[in-house]
């Protein structure tokens, strides 16, 4: 067993360094484990290299390999000498009290979550549709029984959908996942259980207009996570839009345009 | 007398007190030598109905005009202490520095003049072009010209996955128009810098236009009326996003006037040593000229990637 610290260097040309993650090899696994203590942008010099860590520890959690950093991590990312891991039961716990020095009764990922900054996947979706020019036929935040003349007031204690389409005939409930996401699946979860509590209430509602649950998973995280979100999401979403697929997201954005469209969207430029 | 803004752009300042004097009445005013900033800016402001204009690189104006307007533009830089080897994969011929005005840069050792010459056009058109790009300069030593690349940071590479964050997609689609004009077949995941901005924002940067064929006369002769492969272009370039900037900056390249053109490859072929001046100035005239298909084109070949 080994492991080896990744740095990024916040200043290239002073060359200092902080440690932001450890890349821990077990067997044939390689696991990437954040570092507990990241400092923060005041400490990196801002809130852009704060933002580029976070990118860099995206890029190594979706791709850890031990003998080299992906090459998207750039070149203010470099990783440190491998280094033995004794012959211990826990590998991992090991880690947390030698190298990160943690108290026994604490461990590194629960420190990491209580630290990390986390972008709203709401936002961080809709920024995704605005890139492609569709965020002005989709409105944020779908209350039901309150918009769209009230429709599915019977799904009022189900909470809100953060986006939605609205057509002539159909309505269409989407959420975004952001596979990048350190709670990729604590999301996708989320979104299915709250799509399978609205498909629970779409049987029985009665005919006229209709409502298509749609997840669309933006690009980033690696291919088995993907699959394994679509796996989530499948039994519970009418549609699931792989929009790293330039076909696949096309569709999409053609039937999100064609949904507004038929339900009276009229562009501001053109009016 | 000029200025230089951020995004290719010049403003042409003009002695606003002349008129105000009553010096400048353009009936009366002898016509001055054009090696006078200041008097030719007076001549532009008079052409222009006494505005004040703000001029592209890219604008036609006369050469007489162009010459005093946009001078050389690729700084040259004598003093610069080197850092530390910029540590990624193969970038060991890249290491940090910084000249003596604090301002920091990434300096390429280890260059031919071929890729000199391209660098150092490819960053002139790039400028024309609004191509997001560094900054850069020459440093001159000894028998050797070094090329600066101004220190982007903090900053990271392409990745498919940056796509929901780019605040300057139209950027990337520059890029990819200025790589089919001027024949860069390298614009792999490395030479497309990502820099973050705040959580969730980062810009497209370009760097390292080196190996484009615009560096090597006989290169851009062979390879007449064609855009590179893309085999080694980074993956996942959204050409659905891109498409449409990529266009428009083609349409731009074919206003470039032949002045432009002649004015960009003949400093950068000061800069490389090299005598092939006219060859690459009339195959880049037509390129420019013929930059909308070489776009179609390109943008056509990622498409169809697998």
């Amino acid at each position: 067993m080994r492991f080896r610290t990744i740095y990024f260097l916040p200043d290239p040309i002073s060359g200092a360094r902080v440690p932001i993650a450890l890349l821990l090899e077990d067997g044939r696994n390689v696991s990437a484990i954040r570092y507990p203590h990241i400092p923060g942008a005041m400490c990196l010099g801002g809130v852009a290299e704060e933002a580029a860590v976070e990118m860099i520890l995206a890029d190594i959690e979706q791709r850890p390999d031990f003998g080299r950093l992906p090459p998207s991590a750039g070149p203010q990312a470099f990783a440190g000498e491998p280094r033995e891991v004794p012959a211990v039961a826990d590998a991992r716990r090991w880690v947390d009290r030698a190298v990160f020095g943690l108290a026994p009764d604490v461990t590194s990922s629960e420190r990491v979550e209580q630290h990390a900054p986390h972008p709203h996947r709401a936002t961080m979706g809709f920024q995704f549709l605005e890139k492609f020019r569709v965020a002005k036929f989709v409105r944020k935040t779908f209350q039901p029984g309150k918009d769209e003349g009230g429709f599915l007031a019977e799904a009022n204690a189900l909470g809100t959908i953060s986006q939605y389409v609205a057509g002539r005939t159909e309505l269409l409930l989407m959420e975004p996942i952001l596979p990048r996401r350190e709670s990729w699946k604590a999301d996708a979860t989320s979104v299915a259980r709250s799509f399978g509590a609205y498909k629970t209430v779409l049987r029985g509602h009665p005919a006229g207009r209709k409502a298509r649950l749609v997840a669309y998973v933006v690009p980033g995280g690696s291919q088995e996570r993907r699959t394994e979100i679509e796996g989530l999401l499948k039994p519970f979403a009418d549609q699931i839009v792989d929009t790293s697929s330039e076909a696949a997201r096309g569709r999409f954005f053609g039937h999100i345009r064609v949904t507004a469209i038929s339900g009276g969207y009229q562009d501001p430029m053109i009016q | 007398m000029t200025n230089q803004g951020p995004s290719g752009y010049m403003a042409a300042v003009v002695l606003a007190g002349v008129r105000g004097r009553g010096s400048a009445s353009s009936s009366g005013r002898r016509r001055r030598s054009a090696g006078s900033g200041s008097r030719t800016a007076l001549d532009l402001f008079e052409a222009a109905g006494g505005r004040i204009v703000c001029l592209r690189r890219s604008d036609a104006v006369s050469s007489r005009y162009q010459a005093v307007l946009f001078p050389q533009q690729i700084k040259r830089i004598r003093v610069v202490q080197d850092f530390d080897l910029v540590r990624f994969g193969n970038a060991s011929d890249a290491i940090y520095a910084a000249d003596d005005k604090g301002r920091r840069w990434v300096k390429k050792v280890l260059m031919g003049s071929n890729e000199l010459l391209a660098e150092a056009a490819g960053w002139l058109f790039s400028g024309a072009l609004d191509v997001p790009t560094a900054d850069a300069a020459i440093q001159p030593k000894g028998a050797e010209n070094y090329w600066l690349s101004g220190l982007v940071e903090p900053v990271t590479h392409w990745d498919p996955s940056r796509v929901p964050f780019l605040s300057n997609p139209e950027g990337l689609g520059a890029m990819i128009a200025l790589d089919a004009i001027i024949g860069n077949w390298d614009r792999h995941d490395g030479n497309i810098l990502v820099q973050p901005t705040s959580h969730g924002h980062a810009r497209v940067v370009s760097i390292d236009v080196a190996g484009s064929w615009i560096g090597t006369a006989v290169d851009l002769v062979s390879h007449a009326g064609q855009t590179p492969d893309v085999d080694r272009v980074a993956p996942g370039i959204p050409v659905d996003l891109i498409s449409e900037s990529a266009l428009d900056v083609a349409k731009e390249a074919t206003k470039l006037t032949e002045a432009t053109v002649r004015r960009f490859i003949r400093e950068a072929c000061q800069l490389a040593r090299c005598s092939d001046e006219n060859v690459i100035r009339d195959a880049m005239v037509i390129r420019c000229r013929d930059a909308e298909s070489l776009v179609t084109d390109y943008l056509q070949k990622l498409e169809k990637r697998p």
